[in-house]
């Protein structure tokens, strides 16, 4: 600002007064000054029009304005800054206009020239900086109303106020908001009042005036704004100057608006308490969050029905979890799984599972989808694993009729292949929405995993039903041979029993004749009578030793704990009174106990030892010996050794046949079914046998018994046969 | 005896070859001592005979017949044994011949019987066992007949397999049920046939079951019997 050529308006009708202020303003020396007279508010008017003054002098009383109109006259072209003129009588007004804005105002007649001067320095001076402040308020207000964040400012004295007295009286925060509820934070709201709101404040709520808003301003919050209110009057009543948090409310359209609010506590300010709050839309950010956030959840339920795809077992009750898991968190109403087989050009359809929300209709509908021409044909290529989506105007009418009827918005089907086959998974939709592209992804990635899951499960069946059919088939293969055994047994019983009849008639009268006929037969007759009853005999042990060996397989064990030691010393003491003639050195070292059926494994002790004794009768010193081990499966060893004829291990296999002999009977008696019996008991026992033996050297009988009592396989009906 | 002579055997032995060698065995085995008990009994009764009164010549005479039913016992273990062992090459073979054969057998002895056979397929089995197969079923039904003629007719019928079934119907005696189901067991007599042992259904069986086939009995007492057998049909 030049101050050296300052241009001045002086208004004034009285012309004494102008030529004394014209007087005073010569005076001034500083800057050089030209000066313009109007004597009424239109010559004023005029002369404002047409220059540019640096200050303007106003006198408000004109012959053609008074007062305040003459100001506002002035005001409201002048761009300089006007300093009022008054009398002592109208002070008050000039005053009241200054308020207005004027720069300043000078009482007549009292100022000199200092005054005056300093009153235009002051004046142009603030009308500047007023300029300035005006400038940057427009800027400000410019950004307020197009920052594209709802910016609304408050006075809420009354409000900080009201906190002020109830933390005077000693009220605490929680005893304030002690039963707030909607209505008194409704009314506590009402006492803020709106000063300012941007466009896009008015826009946010959609009203066209601030005070449209104001009237409503409740209206927009439900319950949930309580809570929020409560950390606002937290806020004021701890002098906070910020707070910043996240509401939603629902807007005139009835959409759900997310804002994110930061309240800015001024302060006090140009008389009043004001208060700052911005309102940033962040519903699409919340929304995309919302998305982000969803997405998650459906790839989250995915890969659960994924892994409860990969588990084992019942495969329906799996499917059955998978859609109800994938339906809920895809948001679907209806989710079907269906197989499909080709035959020929067509394809058949079998739904194997289906979860639903609601709308039992809509299973209905999906099956009309599927049973579609249109949908067939896209359905046909199973390898194309790619979302169909079908809508209802997908341009098949039949299609669009059958959604139509069943309330179903759209379906989204995906297709999946397996080893035998393929299928697809639908997921439909009773209401129309915009379905996000994970949706698809994830509709992908759960058929993929159904299709392979289900590929795996065909694959673990069928393995499953051969791994039974070979069980089943050796189970039928040991069932086949112990039913032959069984047969077996049960016709050498029956045979030998068969067998006895005639032999005992035989002994009996041949008995009879050697008893009472002795006397009446010769020598030779005598001999003669004694080699028929040695046959007799013979046969006898033969049809003995059969009913023996079918006994072992069909007399029930009654499993025991047997003193092995005692009963191997009872054997040998027994057998070898049967053979007082020969030496034979007996060993028979401390023997572990064990369970099973004492008089059968008696008689495997009797068979074993007495070949024993019976294989080392040319020797001249017969060594047999018995020992025992508890082994490493728990089961106790028994060896008995002897230093007999021995036997050619090829042939060991045949020794436990029954009337298998290695030896010939002239040379040794038998009959050749003891070591069948052993077999068999040791065997019923779950035990095994093992022979081992080298000619001329020796043969060692091992067998194996149990500690604990044994399953057995043989069923009860032969107890009743053999006891018939 | 050294480590690497050793040798385990365990489990079961196979029971097809047990019961062959068992079969055997107890035949092989007992005609020995039958067979000296029998010379030994001819000898005393041939030698020793005039000195015997009545009483002891019974007793001689009871073991006598004993032991030859003993003989015959042991001769049926025989056969069936040998029905494990045949290992004759089966061939494709008409029924009707072996009836009309058994026809003229029967008509040289006398025995009023009409065998009729209407086979319209042949049977695929060594020629031995289907000959003494046919033998054992129509003798079983002459041996159970009626005093009025006896009529036995022999009919095939297509089974599922490849088998063939084979019925033998008669109009002799029957039998009861509660016979039905043991006449195919060995030693087993239904009836009173004197000096018969009751092997000849078992040995029916054995050759049938040696070609996996079945064999059943269905009768009505007074009116029949119907022995139906399944057998590998020829192609």
């Amino acid at each position: 600002m030049n101050y050296l050529k300052t241009h001045i308006l002086i208004v004034e009708d009285n012309l004494q007064d102008f030529i004394i202020f014209k007087e005073i303003l010569s005076h001034i020396r500083d800057f050089f000054i030209q000066i313009d007279h109007a004597d009424s508010l239109t010559t004023a008017l005029e002369k404002i029009n047409n220059n540019e003054f640096d200050i303007i002098f106003l006198d408000l009383f004109l012959p053609d304005s008074y007062g305040q109109d003459t100001f506002a006259a002035v005001r409201s072209i002048a761009i300089a800054p006007v300093v009022i003129l008054s009398g002592l009588s109208d002070k008050k007004i000039a005053l009241d206009i200054v308020k207005q804005g004027a720069q300043d105002y000078i009482v007549k007649g009292e100022f000199d020239a200092n005054l005056l001067e300093k009153a235009i320095v002051y004046s142009i001076e603030r009308k500047k900086y007023q300029e300035i402040l005006e400038e940057s308020e427009r800027r400000s207000r410019s950004i307020f109303e197009s920052i594209g964040i709802a910016i609304a400012e408050y006075d809420y004295t009354g409000f900080y106020n009201l906190i002020q007295e109830s933390k005077a009286s000693g009220i605490t925060y929680e005893a304030f908001i002690e039963g707030l509820d909607l209505d008194r934070v409704r009314s506590y709201r009402e006492q803020m009042r709106v000063l300012n709101m941007n466009p896009e404040a008015l826009m946010l709520y959609g009203f066209e005036q601030k005070e449209d808003f104001e009237n409503n301003i409740t209206s927009f919050y439900g319950e949930q704004f309580v809570d929020y209110f409560k950390e606002i009057v937290r806020a004021i009543w701890n002098d906070r100057e910020e707070l910043v948090y996240e509401i939603p409310f629902r807007g005139r359209q009835n959409q759900i608006i997310h804002t994110l609010k930061r309240w800015r506590f001024l302060g006090f300010q140009s008389g009043f308490y004001r208060l700052l709050v911005s309102t940033e839309d962040v519903t699409r950010i919340k929304e995309n969050e919302e998305k982000v956030y969803r997405q998650s959840m459906v790839m989250e339920g995915v890969a659960e029905a994924a892994s409860i795809l990969l588990g084992e077992g019942e495969i329906s009750g799996r499917l059955q979890k998978v859609l109800e898991l994938a339906g809920k968190s895809l948001g679907g109403a209806c989710m079907a799984i269906y197989r499909f087989q080709l035959e020929g050009q067509h394809i058949h359809y079998r739904r194997t599972q289906l979860w639903m929300r609601d709308a039992l209709s809509l299973e209905t509908a999906v099956e009309g989808i599927l049973s579609s021409e249109t949908t067939m044909k896209m359905v046909a290529d199973f390898n194309r694993s790619v979302p169909i989506v079908i809508h209802r105007n997908t341009g098949d009418s039949e299609l669009a009729r059958i959604l139509e009827a069943y309330n179903v918005e759209f379906t989204v089907l995906t297709p999946f292949q397996t080893k035998s086959g393929g299928g697809c998974i639908t997921l439909s939709f009773d209401r129309r929405i915009v379905t996000p592209d994970y949706i698809f992804s994830a509709m992908m990635t759960l058929s993929s995993s159904v299709g392979a899951a289900m590929a795996t499960w065909t694959a673990r069946e069928q393995l499953q039903q051969i791994n039974e059919e070979l069980e089943q088939r050796v189970f039928d293969r040991t069932e086949k041979m112990r039913q032959a055994i069984r047969e077996l047994e049960s016709f050498s019983y029956s045979v030998s029993h068969d067998l006895r009849a005639p032999l005992r008639t035989i002994s009996g009268f041949t008995g009879v004749l050697h008893e009472e006929y002795h006397d009446q037969l010769d020598a030779d007759g005598r001999k003669f009578l004694e080699n028929i009853r040695r046959g007799a005999s013979e046969m006898s042990q033969l049809i003995d030793d059969l009913l023996n060996f079918s006994r072992t397989g069909r007399k029930k064990l009654n499993f025991d704990q047997v003193d092995m030691t005692q009963l191997v010393n009872d054997v040998v003491a027994e057998l070898s009174a049967q053979v007082p003639e020969r030496v034979i050195s007996f060993e028979v070292r401390e023997l572990p106990w064990c369970v099973g059926d004492q008089s059968m494994i008696r008689l495997v002790l009797v068979n074993f030892i007495w070949n024993a004794i019976k294989f080392t009768k040319n020797e001249a010193h017969a060594m047999i010996s018995v020992d025992g081990f508890v082994n490493e499966k728990g089961f106790c060893n028994y060896t008995i050794n002897d230093n007999g004829v021995g036997f050619n291990m090829a042939y060991a296999d045949k020794l436990f046949g029954v009337f298998q002999r290695l030896h010939q009977h002239e040379d040794f008696d038998g009959t050749g079914v003891g070591l069948a019996i052993v077999q068999r008991i040791v065997s019923r026992h779950g035990g095994e046998v093992v022979a081992y033996g080298e000619e001329n050297i020796g043969a060692k009988f091992s067998f194996t018994l149990p500690r604990e009592a044994q399953d057995e396989w043989e069923s009860a009906e032969d107890q009743e046969e053999f006891s018939a | 005896m050294t480590a690497h002579q050793t040798q385990t055997t365990r489990g079961f032995a196979d029971p097809n070859s047990d019961h062959e060698r068992f079969l055997y065995a107890v035949s092989h085995d007992l005609q020995e001592p039958l067979r000296m008990v029998t010379s030994f009994l001819r000898l005393l009764e041939v030698k020793a005979g005039d000195n015997l009164d009545e009483e002891a010549k019974r007793y001689l005479d009871m073991s006598m017949e004993n032991a030859d039913r003993m003989k015959q016992m042991i001769y049926a273990l025989v056969d069936l044994s040998r029905v494990g062992r045949d290992e004759e090459a089966p061939v494709s073979i008409d029924l009707n011949t072996i009836i009309s054969e058994l026809r003229c057998v029967y008509s040289a002895q006398g025995v009023p019987i009409t065998l009729e056979a209407d086979c319209a397929h042949a049977v695929w089995m060594s020629p031995t066992l289907a000959v003494r197969l046919l033998r054992i079923l129509v003798e079983n039904a002459v041996e159970n007949r009626k005093s009025e003629s006896l009529h036995v007719k022999i009919t095939t019928a297509v089974e599922s397999g490849g088998m063939l079934c084979v019925s033998i119907a008669d109009n002799g005696k029957g039998m009861q049920p509660v016979f039905q189901d043991k006449v195919f067991d060995m030693f087993k007599r239904v009836g009173s046939a004197p000096g018969k042992i009751g092997a000849g259904l078992a040995l029916a069986r054995a050759i049938v079951q040696k070609y996996g086939g079945n064999i059943e009995l269905e009768s009505q007492e007074g009116w029949g019997t119907i022995v139906s057998f399944t057998i590998p049909m020829a192609t």
